[in-house]
C-alpha cells in the first residue's frame, strides 16, 4: 500500500514539475530572445525599458533601443510564438481527427494554397500586404475545395478528406511551379522562392495584428472542444455511438485549423515540421488526453518556433530562412524521439 | 426498444429485411447467425449509424429516427469489439468518454462525471486497471473497460457486437457473467455471438438471422434447437442437458462429428462447468 502511495505522490509531484517547466519555457524564451541580435540590448536595459511602459522612469537610454525592442524584436518574437502555437495546435487537432499521428496541419492543402496565393501576388507585383491577403485567402480556398471534393466521394469520409487534400495540394503546388517558371528570373523568381522558404524577418506590428486575430478566432473554439477531440480520435463509428455529432465537430476542427494555418503561413511563409513534431513532443510530455495535450502543444509550439527563429537570426551573418531551419532541426530531432520512445505514439 | 418491419442496409441495398423484435429493460437478446447474415448492419441501424431504410425503431413507443445523436446515445450504449485506438489513453480517460452524451459541447467532464466513471470501473471489478494505459492491457481487459465505458454512459439499452469474439475461454465466461450483471441492473442487452452455448448461458431471448431474414425468435430453449442450428450453420449438432452441480442443469450444444466426438464432449462438459 505504502509503495503504491509513494508512486502516486512522486508521479503527482513530477506532473507538477512538468507543468512548471512547460509554463516557464515560453516565458524564458520570450525574455531571452530580446537581448539576442546584432544590436546589443542587455537584460537590464530590457527590464528598464519594459518597466518604463508602466512606471514613470526617466528616459535615459538612446531611443534606438526603444525602436529595436518595440518595433523590431517584439513583433518578431510575438509572431514566432503565435505561428508556433497556431501550427502546433492545429497539428495536434488534426492528428486526433485523422486518427493518425503522422498528419500535419497542411494535410488538407492549406500551405500549398497559401504558397500559390503568395506566388500569384508576387507575380502580379502586389504589395507586401497584398501577398498576405492572397496567401491567406488561397489557403482557405484550397481547404474548402478539398472539403467540397471529399464530400462527393462515397467512401470512408476521413480517407476521402486526406485524398482530396493531397490532390488539391498537388494542384496548387504545380500552379506555384508554373508561376515560378513564368516569373522574371532576376526579380520575381527569387522573391517567390524566398517567400516559400519561410521567414519572419520583415514582420511588423501590423502583421502581428492581422494574423493574430484569425489565429485567436481559430484557437478559442478548438480549445473549448478539446475534450471532445479525445472522443473524435476513437473513430467515426465509436464517436457517433458515444453521442458525438462527428460531422459538425469535424467541420469545426477543419475551419478552425485552416484559419490558424492560413493566417500563420500568410505572415511567415511555409514553415514545415512544427505542426508534426511539437504535438508528438507534447504527447510524450503529458500524454494523449487533449484536455492537457492542447495547452501543452500551445506552450511548446510557441517556445520551439521562437527558439528556432532566434537561431535563424543569429547562426550566420545573414539570416537563414526559418522554414529551412525547422526542417533541418525537426527531422533529426523527430528521428531521435521515435527511437527513444517506448510507448509507440505516446 | 422495439423494431418493426425494419429494413436495414446501405443506399438501396437492403441487408436485413423486415425484422420485427423488441427488447425490454433487463432482457438479454442474443443474435445468432452466420457471417454476413446482417447482425452488424442491424446493430448499426439500432445505434443510428445507418439510416433505417424502411419500418420503425421505437423507444417507449416513440420513433427515434429524428432524434439528435446525443439523445440516442443517452438511451442506447454501444460496446464495440475490443480494439486498439491510435492514441494510448489511460483507462480512466477511456471510460470517461462514456460521458460524452451527457456533456455540453464545450464542457469537460466534471467531478461528478469522474465519480460515475470510477464507479463503473469498480462495478466491473477492474479498479486495478484504472491508471494503466488502455493500449497496453490484454484483449479481455479491454473488453471489460469498454463495458465500463458503456456503463458510464448510463444507457437503458446496450448493444454489444460479438463481445466474446477473440477472447480466451476464461475471459469469455467473465464477459458473459458481466452481461448477466448488466441485465440485473435493468439494462436491456442486444448482443451477437458465434457460440450457441453463449445464448444458453446468458440470453433471455434468442433471434436467429440468416441472409438478412429473421427465422426464429423466442426463448433459448425453443429457438436454439438441433434443427435450427443445422439450417443456420449447416452443422449437425446435439443439444444435451448437463448437470452442473447443486441440482442445476445447463443446456449445451455439441457438434456431431465422428472424429471430434470425444473432444467436443469434454469441451461441452467444461463449458457446462462455467456456464
Amino acid at each position: 500500500m505504502s509503495i503504491a502511495k509513494e508512486i502516486k505522490t512522486t508521479s503527482a509531484s513530477s506532473v507538477r514539475w512538468k507543468w512548471i517547466i512547460l509554463v516557464a519555457l515560453p516565458v524564458a524564451a520570450f525574455l531571452l530572445s530580446f537581448p539576442l541580435g546584432r544590436y546589443p540590448v542587455s537584460l537590464e536595459q530590457l527590464i528598464t525599458v519594459l518597466a518604463a511602459k508602466v512606471f514613470p522612469i526617466a528616459h535615459t537610454w538612446p531611443s534606438t533601443i526603444d525602436t529595436v525592442i518595440f518595433k523590431v524584436r517584439l513583433p518578431r518574437i510575438i509572431a514566432a510564438m503565435l505561428v508556433g502555437a497556431a501550427l502546433a495546435t492545429s497539428g495536434a487537432a488534426y492528428q486526433g481527427m485523422f486518427k493518425n499521428p503522422l498528419v500535419s496541419p497542411d494535410i488538407l492543402g492549406a500551405s500549398a494554397g497559401a504558397g500559390f496565393g503568395a506566388a500569384l501576388a508576387i507575380f502580379f507585383s502586389y504589395s507586401y500586404f497584398g501577398i498576405q491577403i492572397f496567401s491567406f485567402l488561397f489557403g482557405l480556398a484550397a481547404v474548402m475545395l478539398a472539403w467540397a471534393v471529399s464530400s462527393r466521394i462515397k467512401h470512408d469520409p476521413m480517407l476521402a478528406l486526406v485524398l482530396s487534400g493531397i490532390l488539391i495540394g498537388t494542384l496548387f503546388t504545380s500552379g506555384t511551379s508554373l508561376l515560378k517558371y513564368m516569373a522574371d528570373p532576376y526579380d520575381k523568381l527569387p522573391a517567390i522562392t524566398y517567400w516559400l522558404m519561410g521567414s519572419l524577418a520583415s514582420i511588423d506590428n501590423k502583421d502581428v495584428m492581422a494574423a493574430g486575430i484569425p489565429i485567436l478566432i481559430g484557437a478559442i473554439p478548438l480549445f473549448l472542444i478539446r475534450w471532445r477531440l479525445n472522443v473524435l480520435s476513437l473513430g467515426e463509428e465509436e464517436a457517433t455511438a458515444l453521442g458525438l455529432d462527428t460531422k459538425k465537430l469535424r467541420l469545426l476542427v477543419i475551419v478552425c485549423s485552416t484559419l490558424m494555418t492560413s493566417a500563420s503561413v500568410s505572415i511567415s511563409g511555409l514553415i514545415g515540421w512544427v505542426g508534426l513534431v511539437v504535438p508528438h513532443l507534447a504527447r510524450m510530455a503529458v500524454g494523449p488526453n487533449y484536455c492537457i495535450l492542447l495547452p501543452a502543444s500551445i506552450l511548446m509550439g510557441s517556445s520551439y518556433l521562437l527558439l528556432v527563429d532566434d537561431l535563424a537570426r543569429l547562426m550566420a551573418s545573414v539570416e537563414i530562412p526559418l522554414g529551412i531551419l525547422t526542417s533541418i532541426i525537426g527531422a533529426p530531432f523527430f528521428i531521435i524521439l521515435l527511437m527513444r520512445s517506448r510507448r509507440g505514439w505516446s | 426498444m422495439e423494431m418493426r418491419n425494419a429494413t436495414c442496409g446501405y443506399d438501396g441495398k437492403p441487408v436485413v429485411k423486415k425484422a420485427t423484435f423488441s427488447v425490454s429493460e433487463g432482457e438479454v437478446l442474443c443474435l445468432l447467425g452466420p457471417n454476413g447474415s446482417g447482425k452488424t448492419t442491424l446493430f448499426k441501424t439500432i445505434l443510428g449509424l445507418l439510416k433505417l431504410q424502411n419500418g420503425e425503431i421505437l423507444l417507449d413507443g416513440v420513433d427515434t429516427r429524428t432524434w439528435p445523436r446525443r439523445k440516442i446515445a443517452q438511451v442506447i450504449g454501444y460496446v464495440p469489439q475490443a480494439h486498439a485506438p491510435t492514441f494510448p489513453f489511460d483507462v480512466v480517460d477511456m471510460v470517461l468518454m462514456g460521458r460524452t452524451a451527457h456533456l455540453g459541447t464545450f464542457a469537460t467532464p466534471s467531478e461528478e462525471d469522474k465519480r460515475i466513471a470510477l464507479e463503473a470501473i469498480e462495478k466491473l471489478g477492474i479498479s486495478y486497471l484504472k491508471d494503466r494505459v488502455y493500449t497496453e492491457i490484454s484483449g479481455g481487459e479491454r473488453q471489460l473497460v469498454l463495458i465500463a465505458r458503456a456503463l458510464a454512459q448510463q444507457p437503458r439499452i446496450l448493444v454489444m457486437d460479438e463481445p466474446t469474439t477473440s477472447l480466451d475461454f476464461g475471459n469469455q465466461m467473465l464477459v458473459l457473467k458481466h452481461i448477466e450483471y448488466l441485465s440485473n441492473l435493468n439494462i436491456g442487452v442486444v448482443m451477437s455471438s458465434h457460440f450457441p452455448n453463449h445464448a444458453f448461458s446468458c440470453a433471455s431471448k434468442v433471434m436467429l438471422l440468416n441472409k438478412g431474414v429473421v427465422f426464429g425468435l423466442g426463448s433459448p430453449e425453443e429457438t436454439v434447437t438441433e434443427e435450427n442450428l443445422k439450417k443456420l450453420y449447416g452443422v449437425d449438432v446435439k443439444i444435451i442437458t448437463a448437470s452442473i452441480g447443486n441440482g442445476q442443469q445447463a443446456r449445451v450444444c455439441v457438434p456431431v462429428t465422428k472424429r471430434a466426438a470425444m473432444e467436443s464432449f469434454t469441451d461441452a462438459k467444461s463449458a457446462a462447468c462455467y456456464g
